[in-house]
This record gives structure tokens, sequence and C-alpha cells, in this order.
């Protein structure tokens, strides 16, 4: 096996500001602190974003963090945010 | 260890060592479909993939996404890759 | 191992966790174990409309599985300390 493995991509992205893609619609951006080999993750200035169908519509809402835990369960991608 | 389970333990390795660097599709358990170049993949089937585009299902139905840094896939949610 | 250590370290701070069935739980986080159960203390549920039968819950075990999100103050973490203890959790994992 390479020494480059899939998770040393996070282990660069630590200190950076990443964009994290959940199950159940849920996405997050934030500064990477800390991750584990189960992909919990722990973000810093995190804004998450909720996409809900309400009535048949595309609805989204934000929720901002300073610090927060994500269990890895969850997470399906991890990659840097698009600017 | 059986002498047929070290084989296909074999081929499944030599498969996923064989395919880095090229064109890979890979689909998870969402039905979600990402192409791109694989990077690197390890025995948890985590996934990195480099110039990655997401459709739904197949790449004929609408572009979703086109990341242009590199996308870490976790594995568990990974239902296959292969060869594009 | 990391986020075990990582949540002892916030024993006896006020914390906010998240299910995955949408409850919102703020308390006192009392202990952790390395399935990242948690014990809250003194919990108060954001939304008791909604969850009338936790109103006359005072502490709570959460089983880890079922946890989403764990919101936490930023001064409570020491954010060096952590990146660094995330590397060398990294390097370890690759032995």
């Amino acid at each position: 096996m390479s020494s480059e493995t899939p998770l040393d991509l996070l282990k660069l992205n630590l200190d950076e500001r990443v964009y994290v893609k959940l199950r159940g619609a849920r996405e997050l951006t934030g500064t990477l602190q800390a991750f584990d080999s189960h992909c919990n993750i722990v973000l810093s200035d995190a804004t998450e974003t909720i996409y809900e169908l309400v009535d048949g519509e595309l609805k989204s809402r934000t929720k901002d963090s300073e610090m927060i835990f994500v269990r890895g369960d969850t997470v399906t991608l991890v990659t840097t945010p698009a600017e | 260890m059986s002498s047929a389970t070290e084989s296909t333990t074999k081929a499944s390795e030599q498969f996923l060592s064989n395919i880095i660097g090229k064109s890979v599709s890979v689909k998870l358990h969402s039905g979600m479909l990402f192409q791109g170049t694989l990077e690197s993949i390890d025995g948890f089937m985590n996934i990195a993939l480099n110039n990655a585009t997401e459709h739904y299902e197949t790449a004929e139905n609408g572009l979703l996404h086109r990341y242009d840094g590199d996308v870490f896939v976790r594995g568990t949610q990974v239902l296959y890759i292969s060869e594009a | 191992m990391l986020f075990f250590s990582f949540f002892k370290t916030l024993v006896d701070q006020e914390v906010t966790v998240e299910l995955k069935n949408d409850i919102e739980l703020k308390g006192t986080l009392k202990s952790v174990d390395q399935f990242l159960n948690l014990k809250l203390d003194n919990i108060s549920c954001s939304n008791e409309a909604k969850y009338p039968h936790l109103s006359s819950v005072r502490n709570i075990f959460i089983r880890g599985s079922t946890v989403r999100y764990v919101y936490v103050d930023k001064n409570m973490v020491d954010t060096n300390l952590l990146q660094d203890a995330a590397r060398r959790e990294a390097m370890s994992a690759k032995k």
C-alpha cells in the first residue's frame, strides 16, 4: 500500500476551511480542527445548511456555531469549499 | 486462510492498486455517482478523487456539482468503485 | 481515542447535544466513555413544547450512536492542542 491514503487528505486540510457533506441533505463549512479514522470531526466557525422540501418547494436554512463536533457516521464527503 | 480466499483478496487488492491514477466512477448507497481521477483508496474503501463531478444515479443525469479541490469520500457510504 | 480524550477535557462544562431525531439537549457534561456515550446533568430541552416527555428529565445518558452534533463554546477548546492531537492520531492510525 502506498503511504498516501485518503485520510491523509483530511490531515492536509487541518486548520483550513472545509466543506463537509452529511446524510439527510445537510452540509457544513468550517475550519477543520480535528478528525479521526471514523470521520468524527470538529469544526470551528461553522455554518450548517439544511435543505428541506416544504410543500414540494426546496428550502434551505443555515445555522452558525463557533465550535461543533460532528459524529462520523453521518459524514459522506469532505472537500475544500468552492469560492 | 484457504488459498481460494487468499487469491480473491489478492485479486481485489490488485484491482484497487491497478486503478490508482485512472478515471473512476464511485456509487454511494444514497444513489449519488461521483466520477474523477482516483488519487488513493484504502482498505475501508475510503476514496480520494481529483476533479470530481457529482450526478444522481447515472452520468447521463444532470451535473449536480463539480469539485475543483480533492474530494474525500467516506468508505462506509461506498456501494462500488469501477473504472470509468 | 482522540475524541474520547477531547470530551474528557469538556467534563463539567455546558454543552448542547443534537440527536439524529432532531432533539436538542443542553446540559453539563458529566462523563463520557470510549463509545462517546455521554452523561448530561441539569438538562434543558431547546424545544419543550415539541418534546414535553423530556421536560421532567434532569439528567440523561445518551447512547453515542444517536448523536449528530455536539455544540461546544470556543473558549473551552485549545485549537492548537487539538490540531496537534489530530496529527498525532493520524500518524498512529497508519501503523
